[in-house]
């Protein structure tokens, strides 16, 4: 009998492969979550009405921002159950070592992001419709006609976003990982950090903002946000990858 | 060649070693079973060879490698057991197929026949089958993906008697046309005793024996007599276990090496010795007591 | 076909004492080819490297001999052979039961000798 030497792409290819089938579930959470979004969207994020001379005229602003919040969620939630001990114990029923199952799982995880954010963009249009059919009198007024390439930017933004989101929960669950106490530990920091940022004027939150999302310059965004998703994953590597599978 | 090589192998959960120096070596192709009580150590010492786990000291070599972490260690290994999951929404036949994706020697005949031999249904889902049909369909993955090393660890659990025996001589008659090295944890040995070649016996932590199965089964041999008289003889004897039988009775297993002149004496003691099984002497080396559970009622 | 697996022998000797009555009651002739071990294994539902000890058992005693890569055959003498060990074996063990019984009821050699002949005797008699 011969003893195969593996090939890494191979088996992670495999893995992935396996992921894809083994998980269908979280699509359908995915299109229930974006269901629901769409929905307390309908009413529109804001809206202000005036009359004048017996014409009354409302404006209400519709936007998919609620799809693409409770979207990065999804994957946030995902991520997390990625790390937890049933799905590790499940990539390892098969061939894998420690590093190929958290390469399959990036890969899974970035595939997710990008089927999470096309349909959160494609939601909107769906919104659109909604609201054209449910209501007479209705015009539109679309934000201004936007050029292609601002298209695929604003296409791959929000996958980055998306992938950004499950990076933290990745990293968030590994932490966990290592030791169950995290799971109590880490959210009560987290709503510590919101209020004590509550009283000090949110500096970090601010600092956050201008960081990531203020950044005019495209590429030093997607550097920016890259690196970060990047260094969150390579984080959670360092963590499972001393992680022994606990059956 | 030695498809697995452990020296002075331990592994420790802060004081408490749950594997104590073991040091023994499994030849390529060979049927061995890992055989101990519950909590000797058998799982701990498998889940080290497959690599899940990681040892605390010694030297684990598995194909040449350390298995901890080693994907061709994993590429050329399965482990089952009973704990084995899948993803919830993936059928069984989804399972085969993936399975067979993963397993360059994958037999997908030997699978769908095993398959429906033992009457499960494709679009069934893993988590809802009963545990002894679980353990059931693991086997299956376990004997089709052929692997240069297969573990099976307790295998068997829930299996009713009918299946078990089936495995068995699935397990055997797979083996016969395609040789490999199988380690079987069991506590069961009788059950599966003439599948083996050898027998690995941990105790505690430790390996108590390493021999194959016939050396086994002339081992010891059981000697039933008079108290005095017996211990008496058996004074320069190695003893392997003893238990009081009640009225001035003793029952001594030792080491089937008595000298010729000895055993004349014993016969001539109208003591006939009476041959231990395999199974029989796994069970008396392994007694937490030398009397046995009767030691916890015996007045101090 | 079923091996007691109870049975104080050890299985590989009880794969040799099956091919031995094979032989005796003619199944396997001389020069002719045994079972393999797999073939043994499979029939007796035993690991093949314990049907395999089997087998070397029956050549190291003449019984069998190996055709490179043929596999084992029986030889000449295995009929002979083999009485002569059943013979030796079980008759001189029972000649020892009787021996020390004997002691241990403090009979003497010459007392078991004389009903040793006796029982001789009684049994030619019956014959007769």
């Amino acid at each position: 009998m011969s003893f195969a030497t593996p090939k890494l792409i191979d088996i992670v290819k495999k893995q992935f492969l396996f992921k894809w089938k083994g998980y269908r579930p979280f699509f359908t959470n995915l299109v229930i979550l974006q269901a629901i979004a769409i929905i307390f969207s309908l009413g529109g994020i804001g809206s202000s009405s005036h009359g004048r001379e017996g014409v009354n005229v409302s404006e209400s602003i519709y936007s998919a921002d609620f799809v693409l919040a409770f979207t990065m969620l999804w994957a946030f939630i995902v991520a997390i159950l990625l790390t937890s001990k049933a799905y590790r114990e499940a990539d390892f029923v098969f061939i894998t070592n420690r590093f190929t199952a958290q390469l399959a799982n990036v890969a899974f995880l970035f595939t997710i992001s990008v089927i999470g954010a096309i349909t959160a963009i494609l939601s909107r249009n769906l919104l659109w419709m909604i609201t054209y059919f449910s209501s007479d009198n209705i015009t539109f007024v679309k934000e201004a006609a936007l050029h292609p390439s601002e298209y695929v930017m604003g296409g791959i933004a929000t996958i980055l976003y998306v992938f950004l989101f499950s990076a933290v929960g990745y990293l968030l669950g590994s932490i966990v990982q290592m030791n169950k106490m995290f799971a109590f530990i880490l959210p009560v920091v987290f709503i510590a950090l919101l209020i004590l940022f509550g009283m000090q004027e949110q500096y970090l939150l601010l600092w956050l903002h201008e960081f990531y999302y203020q950044e005019d310059s495209f590429i030093w965004w997607f550097v920016k946000t890259g690196f970060t998703a990047t260094a969150f994953f390579i984080a959670s590597f360092y963590l499972l990858n001393r992680q022994e599978v606990s059956k | 060649m030695n498809i697995v090589q452990c020296n002075a192998v331990s592994k420790s959960y802060g004081n408490v070693a749950a594997l104590d120096e073991v040091t023994f070596s499994i030849k390529q192709d060979t049927i061995t079973g890992i055989i101990g009580r519950n909590g000797a150590g058998k799982t701990t010492l498998l889940k080290l060879i497959a690599g899940y786990w990681k040892h605390s000291k010694g030297d684990i070599h598995v194909f040449s490698e350390n298995p901890f972490n080693s994907l061709t260690v994993s590429a050329n290994m399965i482990y089952i057991d009973d704990q084995m999951t899948f993803p919830d929404a993936m059928p069984l036949h989804s399972i085969l197929t993936e399975a067979a994706r993963f397993y360059p020697n994958w037999d997908a005949k030997l699978a769908k026949r095993l398959f429906d031999y033992f009457s499960f249904h494709p679009n069934q889902f893993h988590d809802h089958l009963s545990k002894g049909k679980k353990s059931t369909f693991n086997t299956i993955i376990g004997l089709a993906s052929r692997c240069a090393l297969t573990i099976f660890d307790e295998p068997t659990t829930g299996m009713d008697e009918a299946v078990r025996n089936d495995f068995y001589r699935a397990l055997l008659r797979d083996y016969i046309v395609a040789p490999r090295t199988i380690l079987i944890s069991s506590h069961h040995l009788n059950e599966i005793e003439h599948l083996l070649e050898d027998v690995l016996l941990i105790d505690r932590g430790r390996v108590k024996l390493h021999l194959s199965i016939d050396a086994l089964q002339q081992y010891a041999i059981g000697v039933t007599g008079n108290q005095a008289v017996l211990s008496q003889w058996a004074n320069d004897q190695e003893i392997l276990f003893s238990k009081d039988d009640g009225e001035n009775s003793l029952f001594l297993v030792v080491r089937n090496n008595v000298s010729k002149e000895k055993m004349d004496q014993l016969l001539g003691l109208g003591i006939k010795p009476t041959s231990i099984s395999p199974a029989e002497l796994c069970l008396y080396m392994t007694q937490l007591k030398k009397g046995g559970i009767d030691d916890v009622f015996r007045d101090a | 076909m079923n091996l007691d697996i109870n049975s104080t022998k050890p299985i590989y000797i009880q794969i040799a004492e099956w091919i031995e009555n094979e032989i005796l009651v003619g199944h396997f002739k001389t020069e002719e080819k045994v079972f393999s071990q797999y073939k043994l294994a499979e029939v007796f539902n035993i690991n093949p490297a314990t049907a395999a000890k089997g087998l070397n058992l029956l050549s190291d005693e003449g019984i069998l001999y190996t055709k490179r890569g043929l596999g084992k055959f029986v030889t000449a003498d295995a009929k002979h052979i083999i009485q002569q060990k059943r013979k030796n074996g079980t008759l001189k063990g029972l000649i020892l039961d009787s021996v020390r019984e004997a002691k241990r009821l403090k009979v003497s050699e010459q007392e078991l000798m004389e009903m040793i002949t006796k029982a001789h005797k009684e049994i030619e008699g019956d014959e007769a």
